[in-house]
């Protein structure tokens, strides 16, 4: 290993009864590089997220996060630790606004504690006016600083999904694993997405990103993994890795059976 | 008349901190918790018990109401923090019940005390001093300062990022685990904190009415809570104390309308109850939001601020240091 790895996830094992969701995934995510999760439906891909970001206990293998063992730590703890997910599905708290949706993210709020609500009011106040403006700054950057008001339920599925990210941003995370970001979202929202994401790239942030969109898969991800039935079948640079045989093999196969 | 308005009123006082906890529980955290009245029975008998039988000052008895009735509300937030919604709100209810039965079948500082007979002749601060009537606005004023200053710590942890935090999980936990929320925490403070307040209502509840037992605390009073925070409007405080106002007038109506409709007391006492219902499924369906809706805090106005300061060249820049 000439690199430390951000995240190195380590022959990963998971069963949810006689389902083998993930049979001994090992794969690493370097820092300075986009890196991709693809696969075809069902071959694990959601499951290893909820696996590295606590949501799911592995039964097997271990997670290893800037130098530090996070398997089996409560998804909180590893969010703390400078981990944050996106979802597939919006839970935004509907009836907060985007604001309020914002505001929410930042680690190590004094505020969040009865006591120091009163005892620590102007560093509350200090901490809250940071927030802020720094919520202001990726609001128009993920292009929602017009719905500031706008309740997270009223926001269009593509605005919900640049909720989740600027939330996700808020939190300034060493790493940020997006879930299907650009999943049912229209093109024009699409080509958004994408630009932030790549801006955000420019400034150092670490992504992990699952996808179906392999367009966006190529303008987006310098490294790919590729997963198959909970094993990793391929891994490498993008545009390679997907002219691999067993690659497009997996996909074709799925395909053909699915159109059968 | 007047001495039964200054009666209404303190008991709508009560009520309605009674109520305001509940909307800190369910109105802005989420949590359907089923054994609210549990917190009040606490708050009145601990405090009952520690002025009566161990013979403390009020405050002591207060006080001593409240952090009982807190602690129950972390005990009880405790086993159960990875239920689901719908086992938890079950378990509360079971949880209240038993607290119940403790304090019927447990006879505490004598013979014919505590237990089935519950507590009579609860000591009344200032009462000998002030004489029956004064007494009655003096309960009036003492209850309505409470029930303000409960509005208002309520209302300031609302607009802190402690409340922020107990809205994100009112739809779902995955969202503030994700953010790094500890939920498990926010829910314990969340049960002990509306705990806490509940038990004040209690305490002041048992010092006014100088009697209580155990039926006073059936599952039953926790469903008339209920009816004041969707009435009056989940996640809103003011909608909150609105709803215990006008549970508590349909509740009490029947001394009012015995003179005036030609209906005998008990059919007129098991109307009240009827109409309470009809007004909750009419404020559903035509309101769901309740009477007076939740409100979110407004943040467009801070964008603008922000730059006709910049425009003026108010905001310290990185130039300006």
């Amino acid at each position: 290993m000439s690199e430390q790895a951000l995240l190195r996830v380590d022959d990963i094992r998971k069963r949810f009864g006689g389902l083998t969701a993930l049979d001994g995934v090992s794969m690493q995510v370097e820092a300075g590089r986009v890196f991709g999760l693809i696969g075809p439906n069902g071959s694990g891909k959601t499951t290893l997220f909820n696996v590295i970001t606590g949501f799911a206990r592995p039964d097997h293998g271990q997670v290893v996060f800037d130098g530090e063992r996070i398997d089996g730590l409560s998804p909180d703890k590893v969010a703390r630790k400078g981990l944050c997910r996106t979802f597939q599905a919006s839970l935004n708290p509907q009836r907060m606004t985007v604001m309020e949706n914002m505001l929410l993210a930042p680690q190590n709020q004094v505020g969040e504690t009865i006591l120091n609500t009163i005892l620590r009011i102007g560093r509350i106040r200090e901490q809250e006016a940071e927030h802020l403006e720094r919520a202001w700054e990726i609001m128009k950057l993920v292009k929602l600083d017009h719905q500031a008001d706008t309740p997270a339920g009223s926001l269009s599925g593509g605005q919900k999904k640049l909720l989740m990210l600027g939330q996700a941003l808020m939190l300034r995370p060493k790493l940020v694993l997006l879930d299907e970001p650009v999943a049912g979202v229209n093109p024009r929202l699409i080509d958004d997405i994408v630009e932030v994401i790549r801006k955000l790239q420019g400034q150092g942030q670490n992504f992990l990103i699952i996808e179906h969109n392999m367009q966006v898969v190529r303008q987006l991800c310098d490294t790919i993994h590729v997963l198959d039935a909970g094993k990793v079948l391929a891994s490498g640079p993008t545009a390679e890795t997907l002219q691999r045989e067993e690659v497009l093999n997996a996909y074709l196969a799925r395909q053909a059976r699915e159109d059968a | 008349m007047i001495d039964y308005l200054v009666y209404l009123l303190t008991i709508v006082g009560i009520w309605g901190i009674l109520s305001l906890s509940l909307n800190l529980q369910y109105g802005l955290t989420g949590l359907v918790n089923l054994g609210h009245i549990a917190f009040f029975m606490l708050g009145a008998y601990i405090s009952t018990i520690l002025v009566m039988v161990v013979g403390t000052g009020y405050v002591v008895g207060f006080v001593g109401g409240m952090a009982a009735a807190a602690l129950f509300g972390a005990l009880i937030a405790l086993p159960t923090a990875h239920l689901q919604q719908d086992y938890w709100a079950i378990s509360t209810l079971a949880a209240a019940e038993i607290a119940r039965l403790i304090f019927k079948n447990e006879t505490i500082g004598g013979t014919y005390q505590g237990g089935p007979y519950g507590f009579s002749g609860i000591p009344q601060p200032l009462k000998d001093v002030l004489g029956p009537e004064m007494y009655g606005w003096f309960y009036l004023g003492l209850t309505l300062v409470l029930a303000a200053a409960a509005y208002l710590v309520l209302q300031w942890l609302l607009n802190m990022p402690f409340g922020r935090a107990l809205k994100a999980m009112r739809e779902g936990d995955d969202v503030p685990l994700a953010l790094g929320k500890n939920v498990r925490s926010l829910r314990i403070r969340a049960m002990a904190l509306g705990g806490g307040v509940a038990g004040l209502a209690g305490a002041l509840y048992a010092h006014f009415n100088a009697f209580i037992d155990p039926t006073y605390f059936l599952p039953l009073e926790t469903f008339l809570v209920w009816a004041m925070v969707i009435l009056g409007g989940a996640g809103n405080y003011l909608g909150a104390l609105l709803g215990a106002l006008i549970v508590q007038l349909i509740y009490n109506s029947t001394r009012f309308l015995t003179g005036v409709v030609p209906l005998d007391a008990d059919t007129l006492g098991s109307l009240r109850m009827i109409a309470i219902g009809v007004l909750i499924i009419l404020v559903i369906h035509y309101l769901p939001r309740g009477l007076v809706p939740e409100r979110p805090r407004r943040y467009a106005g801070t964008a603008r601020n922000k730059q006709a300061e910049g425009g003026q060249h108010v905001r310290t820049s990185p130039s300006q240091g």
